[in-house]
């Protein structure tokens, strides 16, 4: 049965001159898991809101979007909120109440439900969704990855026949990102619940769905399976961001199956011929300490536990240094404990230059209402610096108004203002696409050309595999591993990227996916 | 253990407001030490020993304070002891300043046993009874405050870093750039509220409390104590002269029921607790 | 629909008959009984109000304003003379009118005891809170057009506020108006007093251009 019907869907923003959705025809039958897909600004997010009444956006709108039959518009308040569920980007500012059962309940009062009716779902979904511990836990003590699960339950307890997600795990580190992408599959199974999701994190996501639907520019480019589309997307940009077996597959041209999981990756990998070897230099580029961290013990309570555990690290002069870690495993306390913010109690922080301090949120760096005000406070000589990053434009632009990736340049900026001699990043590639982070990565690089030393904290395995010349694995309050990148992840098991993941055993040293292709053979 | 939580909250609010209700008004010392004591001997067993001992402090400081200064304000009464200025100080005014303080520091005491049983839970629950919507928005500033604390102490950190502007300037910066994120968030905040069908139809309003067969209990044994205090109440007469009134049968029957009212936080707990002791022996 | 009435009947006749019963049997105190009275029922009109019309965003918008006047308290606390709440409480009514305004000051008061402590003076803090916001709506177009009167009205807030809760101390303590406690209130709270004026205009002069930048590109932004 068909859940969706959109019919020559055109759309266009009030003060834009070019529509934002071009004659968008699509069927969506019921049970379906759909995933959208498109460089950012093609509209994704436009199209998700126009399937929810109360989220459309306002502008001029052309043909029509039909819900089992009935025109979008014509669905009650009621109707819509509980059949269409919808979930949005941000974890935190979704989140409504104080308390972890008000937030599961909230739906259920706004339609009314009588006292008895909110009180068994909520308690039934709390336990479906493993909240049944947290019933009565404040929703801000929560992690981003709970947030996140919670807007879904939260969402769910209304019984939903279809979800709408507008990126809902790009907030996310990626332990959770998987997590609740695994979540949505099983709802999908489970209830059979209509799934629509735009979303650029594509590990999972990708190989889990029904369909992929490309947008590009407003328009539907190709609709088709997972393994069928990565053909189809082979030549396009977003191509560069498919999961590492599909890229693979796109730049071999072979004709076997389309590998879409690490574990089909590795049989198609056994079937080419290959060079067994990658060679690949590992000579340190860079000499001399700029940053030397000895002993570090620290504890953020009296009687607390220590979240540094006598940790000791050398960073070198005009190298990019990765920390890698789990969730909470104190890789931002240790930059807050390396700038000053925090204090140690024991062990000795060495350098003798100047730091500097790029927050997980670039918004946080911004205090003023224009981009040029902001820049002001630190120095008047800016318009050179943000000429050469692009910037020159926005000077009278309010700085949230950037998009992710022109924000995180803004702040890189007004961080350099400061002629910092080693820059201190803390997970600079949160809610990015792989455009975004291409970006950051060249900017970086760039950044050490002018004999700045970076050291970053990151989740993000593929960034550092691409761009970092060392990296290190914080675990348990000390550095357990560290070595040049490519030796690092060659080394390590899981906490490698999925290109490691696929040639392990087979290419020694290949870490990326180009390191692959460049050892197959022909 | 504060087992008092387990009632209701409307039932407590209603005992709260008895007990407070008799004490604002009756200006009756014993009364008013009945009072203290039922509120001293709830926080010993509830409250730490120490934040106890400091509002005790605090009491008797007040008490005397005001017993002192009475005389002042007030030169009504009969009994005249010595002339300040011209002006009498008299027995009654003294007399009438102890009292007013021990009524201000019995209620004073009252809203610590008060807000160590009504958490912000219990009081949205109130506001919830009254108005489902003005209990969302206290939850939701509830919510936002630490929210927006933590958020300014994160911003406030990075501009330290970054840029060398003094304290109260950098606040005012750190703290304009909260209130920007506040209201753009509130954008998404609303949003998910309309998506989830906030205003399609008439709020119901959830609570995890339910009015059990012991709240009904515990407000009709309330009830009668309170009446009896009311009904048969003495009242005292401070000015123009002290008449302290003869107590007889019902009198002291009034005196009971207030009495039990402000010891019955304290019998309970006491009660719990013991039979806690017992079930952990049987264990 | 029993359940329903028995709620409106709590509070009218419940509060009133409270009143009644208090000042014919204890008729020497019979003015903080009406006093109370009056605070409380005043704050009601306006819940209810509340309760009947409100959009979403306004809902929202009640709440970060609230919270943001009781953060600000806590974020300022380590500058001496700094607290914003009064001042957040004008800028709430003179931008979203006078329901907004009384509602921000009365939630603020509730709110801000949740850490400092409930006490007898939480509905009077309300009511003078909510008062000051509510006038705030009402003078809303001169205090946006004339900086000479939001300062003035900054000095008259912190006055009425103190005024106002000393008003309520006398009265609790006398259980008549006595003029001499009065005064004596007056010039004990005169140092806070001066205080909360001083914060009033700083924090007027400077929080209110900052709101009115925001609102205007909230404005602009989401259509609001």
């Amino acid at each position: 049965m068909e859940i969706f019907n959109i019919e020559n869907l055109s759309f266009k923003y009030n003060k834009s001159p070019k529509y934002a959705l071009k004659n968008i025809n699509l069927k969506v039958n019921s049970g379906e898991f759909l995933l959208l897909i498109g460089q950012s600004g093609c509209g994704k997010t436009t199209l998700l809101k126009m399937l929810k009444k109360e989220l459309a956006p306002l502008g001029e709108k052309s043909g029509e979007i039909f819900y089992k039959r009935k025109k979008i518009e014509d669905l009650s308040k009621a109707e819509s909120a509980s059949e269409i569920g919808f979930i949005l980007q941000d974890p935190d500012s979704q989140i409504v109440t104080d308390k972890v059962y008000s937030e599961l309940a909230f739906g259920l009062e706004s339609l009314g439900v009588d006292k008895e009716t909110i009180r068994s779902k909520t308690a039934e979904f709390a336990a479906y969704f493993g909240f049944s511990d947290m019933f009565d836990r404040e929703t801000n003590s929560l992690s981003g990855g709970e947030k996140q699960l919670l807007n879904l339950a939260s969402v769910m307890v209304m019984n939903p026949k279809v979800i709408l997600l507008d990126e809902p795990v790009s907030m996310l580190d990626p332990i959770f990102a998987v997590d609740f992408i695994h979540t949505l599959k099983r709802i999908n199974d489970d209830f059979g619940t209509t799934v629509i999701i735009a979303e650029h994190h594509l590990s999972e996501v990708y190989r889990l769905c029904d369909k992929v639907i490309y947008l590009n520019n407003g328009d539907i480019t190709a609709y088709n399976s997972p393994k069928e589309i990565s053909v189809d997307l082979k030549n396009e940009k977003i191509g560069k961001t498919l999961p590492a077996p599909v890229r693979l597959y796109n730049t071999l041209n072979s004709d076997l199956d389309c590998p879409l999981s690490v574990k089909e990756g590795r049989e198609f990998l056994s079937k080419l011929d290959i060079n067994s070897n990658y060679n690949s230099n590992l000579e340190i580029k860079c000499s001399g300490t700029v940053l030397s961290v000895r002993n570090l013990w620290f504890r953020y309570e009296k009687h607390g536990r220590d979240i540094l555990k006598g940790l000791s690290l050398n960073i070198k002069k005009g190298e990019i240094y990765a920390l890698l870690g789990e969730n909470g495993c104190g890789k931002s306390t240790l930059l807050n404990v390396i700038n000053g913010s925090l204090k140690a109690y024991k062990g000795k922080i060495k350098h003798n230059l100047k730091l500097s301090y790029l927050p997980q949120n670039p918004k946080n760096v911004f205090v003023k209402d224009t981009l040029e005000d902001d820049m002001k406070l630190i120095s008047n000589s800016y318009k050179e610096l943000l000429s050469e990053f692009g910037l020159l434009d926005y000077l009278k632009t309010h700085p949230y108004d950037l998009s992710g990736g022109e924000l995180q340049r803004a702040a890189i900026c007004k961080v350099l203002l400061t002629k910092p001699d080693i820059l201190l990043m803390d997970e600079a590639t949160k809610g990015f696409d792989n455009f975004a982070k291409e970006n950051l990565g060249r900017i970086l690089k760039s950044l050490t050309d002018r004999g700045i030393t970076v050291l970053l904290v990151t989740h993000d395995l593929e960034f550092a595999a691409s761009f970092a010349d060392r990296c290190g694995l914080l675990f348990n309050g000390g550095i357990t591993s560290e070595g040049i990148t490519r030796q690092f992840f060659r080394e390590n098991i899981f906490y490698t990227t999925s290109a490691a993941k696929m040639a392990k055993e087979i290419i020694d040293n290949a870490v990326t996916v180009d390191d692959i292709i460049r050892c197959v053979n022909g | 253990m504060n087992t008092l939580k387990n009632f209701n909250p409307i039932v407590l609010l209603i005992y709260f407001i008895y007990v407070l209700f008799i004490s604002i008004f009756s200006f009756n010392p014993i009364l008013l030490i009945s009072g203290m004591l039922g509120a001293v001997l709830y926080c010993l067993v509830v409250s730490d020993k120490r934040s106890l001992l400091k509002s005790i402090a605090a009491c008797i400081i007040i008490l005397l304070a005001v017993t002192i200064t009475n005389p002042l304000f007030s030169h009504n009464g009969k009994t005249v002891l010595f002339f300040i200025n011209d002006n009498r100080v008299t027995l009654e005014a003294f007399v009438y300043g102890a009292v007013l303080g021990l009524c201000i520091t019995e209620v004073i005491l009252w809203f610590k046993c008060f807000n160590l049983v009504f958490d912000t839970e219990r009081f949205i629950f109130l506001f919830g009874k009254i108005s489902p919507k003005l209990a969302l928005v206290l939850s939701m500033t509830l919510r936002f405050i630490p929210n927006f604390i933590k958020s300014f102490r994160e911003i406030n950190r990075t501009q330290k870093l970054i840029s060398n502007k003094r304290r109260l300037k950098r606040y005012l910066n750190s703290f304009s750039a909260v209130i920007t994120q506040a209201m753009e968030n509130s954008i998404i905040t609303s949003d998910s509220m309309n998506s989830r069908g906030y205003g399609s139809k008439k709020r119901t309003f959830y609570s995890r409390f339910r009015f059990t067969l012991s709240d009904a209990g515990f407000l009709i044994i309330t009830s009668v104590l309170f009446v009896l205090s009311v009904v048969y109440k003495t009242d005292f007469t401070y000015y123009p002269e002290l008449i302290f009134p003869s107590i007889n049968f019902l009198e002291a029957l009034g005196y009971l029921s207030f009495i039990i009212l402000t010891f019955i936080p304290f019998i309970y707990e006491l009660k719990e607790g013991i039979r806690w002791k017992y079930l952990i022996s049987k264990i | 629909m029993v359940k329903k009435y028995l709620k409106y009947l709590f509070v009218f006749l419940l509060i009133p008959a409270l009143i009644i019963i208090g000042a014919v049997l204890y008729p020497q105190r019979s003015f903080v009984i009406v006093s109370a009275a009056v605070v409380i029922t005043a704050c009601v009109p306006f819940f209810i109000s509340f309760e009947k019309n409100s959009s979403t965003r306004r809902l929202v918008m009640l709440a970060v304003m609230t919270a943001l006047s009781v953060a600000g308290r806590f974020i300022f606390a380590p500058i001496p003379f700094f607290k914003p709440v009064t001042a957040m409480v004008v800028i709430a009514g003179m931008y979203f009118g006078c329901e907004f305004g009384f509602l921000t000051g009365a939630l603020s008061a509730v709110i801000s005891n949740f850490y400092f402590g409930q006490g007898a003076w939480t509905p009077f803090q309300m009511f003078s809170w909510g008062i000051i916001g509510f006038i705030a709506g009402l003078l809303s177009n001169p205090l946006i057009k004339s900086k000479i009167v939001l300062i003035i009205y900054g000095v008259f807030a912190g006055i009425a506020y103190s005024l106002m809760m000393d008003v309520w101390t006398v009265l609790w303590m006398d259980g008549t108006f006595n003029p001499e406690r009065f005064i004596a209130a007056i010039a004990t709270a005169l140092p806070v007093t001066a205080q909360y004026i001083i914060s009033n205009i700083i924090f007027l002069i400077i929080l209110e251009p900052l709101f009115r930048k925001k609102i205007e590109r909230l404005k602009v932004k989401f259509g609001l």
